[in-house]
């Protein structure tokens, strides 16, 4: 609870300025019109779906980081759980706007959710948008209980060494926390127990997301690989995104004592082998592409490679499979600044990788006559940035005002 | 606060949010009109059928016109009538939006001195036209009254009215004058007339450069006859033209010839059947080979076709009869008909076209150098637009100022009434009474299909007034007159004929060389401007031009040659409207020209292969031509695939008083401009909907791949209508038997599907303007095309593949019985009804744009925003069917309005639809009959009938999402494109 610099405020407000951004663009557009955002006849999805897909995965590493290694009692999970539990928050937060935003008719959101009326209508419960729903919604409730589990204890650390109303909101969120044995006792169970709950998570959400994609017949997305691939892509921007905010958080919080630079470079190898799997679902969808004698998937692929966007194509390999290969070398991985530098172009990969999959499959689709291409609009472009600043802002606001590291548990390692 | 003041507070604050959404104009307009009582004789929400007869181009379709509530909302071909049979053309179908038109004039104008117009009252409008005729007559000018065609009872009042006010009335104006056939068909003949042409007689046609499909005289009744002689079985079409058309993708074969010199190719067959070229010896295939850029096989074959039919019938004219040996080619063409001996069973001049009234450029030549000398003082010009048709050169716009006083009659601006001083507002063709003549021996009826929507009247009853503002003689009113015109004819104006639309009456026979002449129609023959043509000077009863071909058959045209084609969509430019709404759009610019696929824009069309990338917008350069010594506003560029080499094409109304010269023998434009002169500048976008020529081998029509004779054997070798177990799984093909999880659909009694013959569609777009009109899509303009958010819910799309080929497929809603759009909508918007649609509900939709993405053939539209229907555009508004709003999905329903209504109507009288009996508008509408629409379980319907073919196919078959539409493939697609292949 250190007094907030003024960089802190600086970026406080940047981050609420974007976030304001992303409103007032998207209170336009529902007033205005789809029209607002590039997208078009044969791309009905572009960047909003990207930045579903993308905050989805971002949000992955948290759980992973949070409940799959403290099933493996990874030591170095303890320094991240915390800020990587909150990061899931936030990003499936920042992720659920986007199905909204990007619905032609928002205020009709609720058709979506199953809910009992007198015309007896339903969902369609054999909608991937429709498994979306519970997936996202299930794994949201699921990290609050378990983010708000792993913070009980220090709400009590922080109740005590706090003063007037914040000690009066920290002393009701403590739930009456006094770290008896008779509390700890049930408490580790409780966690061990939420933590085997959320593991299977981990695995399920992305992959309904996947199959956002991989249910439909449209060629680049119609495959059997993509939950593992895209469970695999989460993971990795996942933990990418934990690498760009720890490296900086960890010197502006002066962790360094806590935070370690093996901590980092566990975090990086773990980020290696998510890149290489990754990599080798590229090789395995170009190959399928190629092998199965499919005209639309071969013609889909040969665009991605060459066609009106191949230069994102291109990025996102080198960011996603080539750069993540310095990891390999030690004096790389054990090298903050490139740590971090890495961990903003696998972020910038993955981006372009969920852009790739929606636009580019959508613009070469079966019927050439319809073939066509999304351009960005100033709204994507605002709605874009404001995601990515209602994150930081969310972020920064936790920083401020509950433990960002998981105390008892550095505790009970260091002691 | 106690209890009840808080219920009260509660119970207000909940009250007035529910009303205040009520206040909003929305609906108010339904709520009204439920209140009035309905006009009598209309029963609320009953649609009824009046017949009247199409003016949007010469051609006079008989159209029954549907009145909904007072309101006309729709045209349709009368079925039985000898001209269209039941069919109309794009532009008759969006005819309706020129009625509807919210810039239309709603009220006499007089322009102001600082050039805006203010409104009149009709009186103040009479007399200063009276007064002004008066002027003329003490001042010794001429007063002049310039008409586009007109035919029937208003041509006789325009005489009479004429007669009676001492105003000499010009020869009428029509670029498309046909002038270079007539006098053709009056030298080999007798007859200066365009006969009407038996098609479906002929067992094989051979059109030189005729664009029979869109302009050519009557295109919708050509569309027709091809399509009943295809019925036939024996029916061969090849196509001669130096540039590319729809024509020429439709034509079983297509040759495409250098320009100008279609002559050459017509001396060498007149040769090969016996006759004799005058002034020329023997041409010899080798020459035909080298002067048209033939191929020697593909002409040995032409004459071997032409050798084995019976009823040959030879057309020439569009582009081909408009340069410098036009004639030659029409005199040629002409004498090949006739010495195939044919002429008498596949050509009747008895019902000849009534042109006699029409003159040429040469007249309009005439009065222009009049008009620019000040002879004119009063000149009324009615429904035609010179200052954008007649060549520069002619100093229209220049003389047109020098008129004292200039009176436009027209429903809508242009370019000519922009610059009159007084503006008489015409009634639109469906709210006005008349009657047209488009043939002899044919006499269709024009009457009011609706109310009067602004103070405005026919170009009858303004003549009619304006004889009483002077003080004569006048019938009661227009429609009198007609009635009295038609007793006197013979025909008396009954209910039966007011219901049938026309009436068709025994034609004389028409005598040799005794036509009427056009009243100052003689073409005056400039001496030593053809020193091969002697024609006589002695009007009206000119004597028939003898043509010579001493001075050589070829026009000659070296380099880069443009061609000005005629426009499908918008005639010689009469039919593009100015914009309708906020988004500048018109319905005609909305559906894109079926060979480039422009939608909005101007472009010139030149020989390339069309990025394939997908784009919608070809980065286009822009294009600067000059044109004797005028230069063109900079066009797009358009790489057209098929389109020769050294050939530009553009539409003859992009061009605005084209510089390219008058035909001096026979007052047709010249349409060529050899030598082409341009630089390439900048970059125009234009909205190009195709995101590809090229089908890339995915079989959309299976015929037109690489390979087409084996692919195509191939294909229908593996084809089993079923579509469940494939024998040869193959991609593009069958698809293998699949499992499913889900119970297959149970269709009882009906499930609807489509059969469309690939053979007979001929891209004119007819469908796709039915289409709108039908089921109130919105014009979305030119920013939305360019985005790629159209929202037609059927298209053409043209697509050129294999050797040297181009081939249209009309695509729509497949009405998938597996559709990949209905599962994966979340909120069972996208369902499957029991008649096997597809629906889509409206105001359950969320727009989640997920069955759009899943669509293989991409036909859902999503609205991007709402679209306002201005008034009175609202009136258009088929109440039948919604108008969607902004954030849903929306596709090709098979007219499910349609399709209810029969269903309602079948179990008022208690039995099933009978085959035939529902027609969603595209069916309704095609001119070629390519469409077929019935019940799938009917084994007998005709629908199910036309797919008992090797020819049927779906498109997509692999995926297995088992359309409902069924494709017939065109196999005698045959192509020669003259100078290289694209």
């Amino acid at each position: 609870m250190l007094k907030p610099t003024k960089w802190y405020f600086f970026g406080l407000v940047l981050a609420l300025l974007a976030f304001t951004g992303l409103l007032v663009t998207w209170v336009h557009m529902i007033f205005s019109g789809m029209h607002l955002s590039g997208k078009n006849n044969p791309v009905g999805w572009a960047l909003y779906i990207t930045n579903f897909v993308f905050w989805v995965g971002i949000a992955h590493s948290g759980t992973l980081i949070s409940a799959v290694l403290y099933l493996f009692r990874a030591r170095f999970r303890s320094r991240f759980n915390r800020a990587a539990e909150a990061m899931t928050l936030f990003a499936v937060m920042v992720a659920g706007l986007f199905p909204l935003i990007h619905l032609g008719r928002v205020w009709f959101f609720y058709y979506l959710m199953p809910y009992p009326n007198q015309r007896q209508i339903w969902p369609n419960f054999r909608s991937p948008l429709v498994w979306d729903v519970f997936a996202v919604s299930t794994y949201f409730t699921v990290s609050v209980i378990f983010w708000y589990m792993g913070l009980v204890p220090d709400l009590a650390i922080a109740r005590r060494r706090t003063t007037g109303i914040a000690r009066w909101v920290y002393r009701v969120l403590s739930l009456g926390w006094s770290g008896s044995s008779t509390q700890w006792r049930p408490y580790n169970k409780l966690y061990g127990l939420l933590a085997c709950f959320a593991t299977p998570l981990v695995v399920s959400v992305h992959s309904v997301v996947s199959w956002d994609f991989a249910m439909g017949i449209v060629p680049g997305w119609h495959t059997t690989i993509f939950p593992p691939y895209f469970v695999a892509g989460a993971i990795f921007s996942g933990c990418a995104m934990v690498l760009t905010i720890m490296i900086p958080m960890r010197k502006w919080f002066k962790l360094e004592s806590l935070i370690t630079i093996e901590h980092i470079e566990s975090l990086a190898q773990m980020l290696l082998l998510t890149s290489m799997i990754v990599a080798y679902s590229y090789i395995i969808e170009l190959g399928m592409a190629f092998y199965s004698g499919n005209i639309f998937e071969r013609a889909q692929f040969m665009y991605r490679m060459g066609g009106y966007y191949a230069t994102l194509y291109w990025i996102m390999i080198i960011c996603n499979c080539v750069i993540p290969l310095s990891i390999f070398w030690r004096k790389a991985r054990r090298n903050l600044t490139w740590m971090f530098f890495l961990s903003i172009f696998v972020n910038i990969g993955m981006f372009l990788e969920r852009f790739n999959i929606i636009v580019q499959s959508l613009s070469h689709e079966f019927e050439p006559y319809a073939w066509g291409r999304y351009h960005l609009t100033y709204t994507d472009v605002f709605i874009t940035i404001g995601a990515f600043g209602m994150f930081f802002m969310l972020f920064l606001l936790f920083a401020k005002t509950l433990p960002v590291l998981p105390i008892w548990e550095v505790k009970e390692e260091t002691h | 606060m106690n209890r009840r003041d808080f219920i009260k507070t509660a119970g207000l604050t909940a009250a007035g949010a529910s009303l205040l959404p009520g206040c909003t104009p929305v609906g108010d307009d339904k709520f009204e009109q439920a209140l009035y009582p309905a006009p009598e004789g209309i029963i609320p929400g009953e649609p009824i059928y009046l017949s009247t007869t199409c003016m949007e181009c010469p051609a006079n379709c008989g159209v029954s016109a549907k009145n909904v509530d007072g309101r006309t909302i729709k045209l349709e071909g009368i079925i039985g009538h000898p001209i269209n049979d039941g069919g109309l053309c794009v532009r008759g179908q969006a005819t309706i939006t020129r009625l509807y038109h919210p810039k239309r004039y709603k009220s006499p104008m007089r322009r102001t001195r600082n050039g805006d117009f203010d409104a009149i009252t009709w009186e103040e409008a009479y007399r200063s036209v009276w007064s002004a005729l008066q002027t003329d007559k003490s001042g010794g000018r001429s007063s002049v009254y310039l008409s586009s065609r007109t035919t029937g009872s208003l041509s006789t009042f325009i005489d009479r009215f004429c007669a009676a006010l001492g105003v000499s009335r010009l020869p009428e104006l029509e670029v498309f004058s046909h002038s270079a056939v007539r006098q053709a068909n009056q030298t080999v003949f007798g007859h200066k007339a365009i006969p009407t042409y038996k098609i479906d007689r002929a067992d094989f046609l051979l059109t030189v450069g005729a664009d029979l499909l869109e302009t050519f005289v009557s295109p919708v009744e050509h569309a027709t006859k091809i399509s009943k002689g295809k019925d036939t079985g024996s029916f061969w079409w090849t196509h001669v033209e130096p540039h590319i058309s729809i024509e020429a993708m439709s034509a079983d074969t297509r040759l495409a010839c250098k320009p100008g010199t279609e002559a050459v190719l017509l001396g060498y067959l007149l040769q090969q059947f016996g006759g004799s070229v005058s002034g020329q010896g023997p041409i010899e295939a080798s020459s035909v080979v080298e002067q048209v850029g033939l191929s020697e096989e593909s002409l040995t074959k032409l004459v071997q076709r032409m050798r084995e039919a019976r009823r040959p019938l030879v057309i020439a004219g569009g582009v081909s009869v408009q340069h410098e040996k036009g004639l030659e080619v029409a005199v040629l063409a002409a004498q090949l008909q006739k010495q195939l001996g044919s002429a008498a069973e596949v050509m009747d001049f008895n019902s000849a076209y009534n042109y006699d009234n029409v003159g040429s450029l040469l007249d309009a030549e005439v009065w222009t150098k009049k008009l620019n000398a000040g002879e004119i003082g009063v000149i009324f010009v009615s429904k035609t637009d010179p200052a954008l048709t007649l060549p520069k050169p002619l100093g229209f716009a220049e003389g047109f100022k020098k008129a004292t006083l200039r009176v436009g009659l027209s429903e809508i601006s242009n370019k000519t009434l922009d610059e009159c001083d007084i503006i008489l507002p015409l009634s639109h063709f469906l709210e006005s009474w008349g009657d047209a003549e488009p043939r002899k021996g044919l006499r269709t009826i024009i009457q009011p299909t609706r109310e009067q929507l602004f103070n405005t009247k026919s170009e009858g009853d303004i003549l009619l007034d304006l004889l009483q503002t002077a003080g004569k003689p006048r019938p009661k009113n227009f429609r009198a007159f007609i009635e009295s015109e038609w007793a006197r004819l013979g025909t008396p104006l009954t209910p039966d004929i007011m219901k049938a639309g026309f009436v068709a009456t025994a034609a004389a026979a028409a005598k040799p060389a005794a036509g009427p002449a056009t009243g100052a129609g003689a073409s005056p023959v400039a001496a030593g401007a053809a020193a091969s043509v002697a024609a006589s000077a002695t009007p009206p009863h000119p004597a028939p031009l003898q043509v010579s071909f001493a001075d050589g058959l070829s026009a000659q045209l070296e380099g880069d040659v443009l061609v000005v084609t005629p426009s499908l969509r918008f005639y010689d430019g009469r039919s593009r409207l100015l914009p309708l709404n906020a988004q500048g759009a018109t319905l005609l610019e909305e559906i894109p020209e079926p060979v480039s696929t422009i939608s909005y824009g101007e472009w010139i069309s030149v020989r390339g292969w069309q990025d394939v990338t997908g784009e919608f917008v070809r980065g286009l350069d822009q294009i600067e031509i000059t044109l004797g010594e005028t230069r063109l506003q900079p066009l797009a560029l358009k790489l057209q695939p098929r389109l020769p080499d050294s050939v530009y094409m553009v539409e003859r109304p992009f061009l605005v008083a084209p510089d390219l010269g008058i035909d001096r023998r026979t007052g047709e434009p010249i349409s060529f401009s050899p030598n082409l002169k341009w630089r390439g500048a900048g970059i125009i976008p234009v909205a190009v909907m195709s995101g590809s020529p090229s089908q890339e081998g995915r079989g959309i029509i299976p015929n037109a791949v690489e390979t087409p004779g084996e692919e195509a054997a191939a294909h229908h070798k593996s084809q089993r209508m079923d579509g469940i177990v494939a024998s040869e799984p193959e991609l593009p093909g069958e698809h293998e038997e699949r499992l499913t999880l889900y119970p297959e659909h149970v269709h009882q009694p009906y499930r609807w599907g489509m059969t469309i013959d690939l053979d007979k569609c001929t891209g004119c777009s007819a469908c796709v303007a039915a289409c709108y009109v039908e089921n109130n899509i919105p014009l979305v303009g030119k920013d939305a095309h360019l985005n790629g958010r159209e929202m037609s819910w059927i298209r053409i799309e043209p697509y050129f593949d294999g050797e040297a080929r181009g081939d249209f497929i009309p695509m729509l809603c497949q009405q998938c019985d597996s559709a990949p759009c209905e599962p994966v909508c979340p909120v069972y918007a996208a369902y499957h009804n029991p008649d096997g649609l597809n629906g889509q509900i409206y105001n359950r939709c969320v727009g989640t744009r997920y069955c759009a993405n899943n669509c293989p053939y991409k036909v859902r539209r999503f609205n991007w925003i709402n679209y306002e229907w201005e008034s009175p555009l609202d009136q258009m508004i088929n109440p039948e069917v919604s108008v969607r709003g902004r954030g849903v999905m929306e596709k090709c329903t098979f007219c499910v309005q349609r399709i209810r209504a029969g269903k309602d109507h079948a179990k008022d009288e208690n039995r099933l639809v009978r085959d035939g009996e529902i027609q969603p508008a595209c069916v309704q509408t095609c001119p070629s009959d390519a469409i077929q629409f019935g019940n799938m379980l009917d084994e007998n319907s005709k629908m199910m009938q036309a797919r008992k073919t090797d020819r049927a196919y779906r498109v997509f078959e692999s995926l297995g999402t088992e359309p409902a539409v069924t494709y017939l493939a065109d196999v005698t697609k045959e192509d020669e494109v003259s100078i290289g292949n694209a």
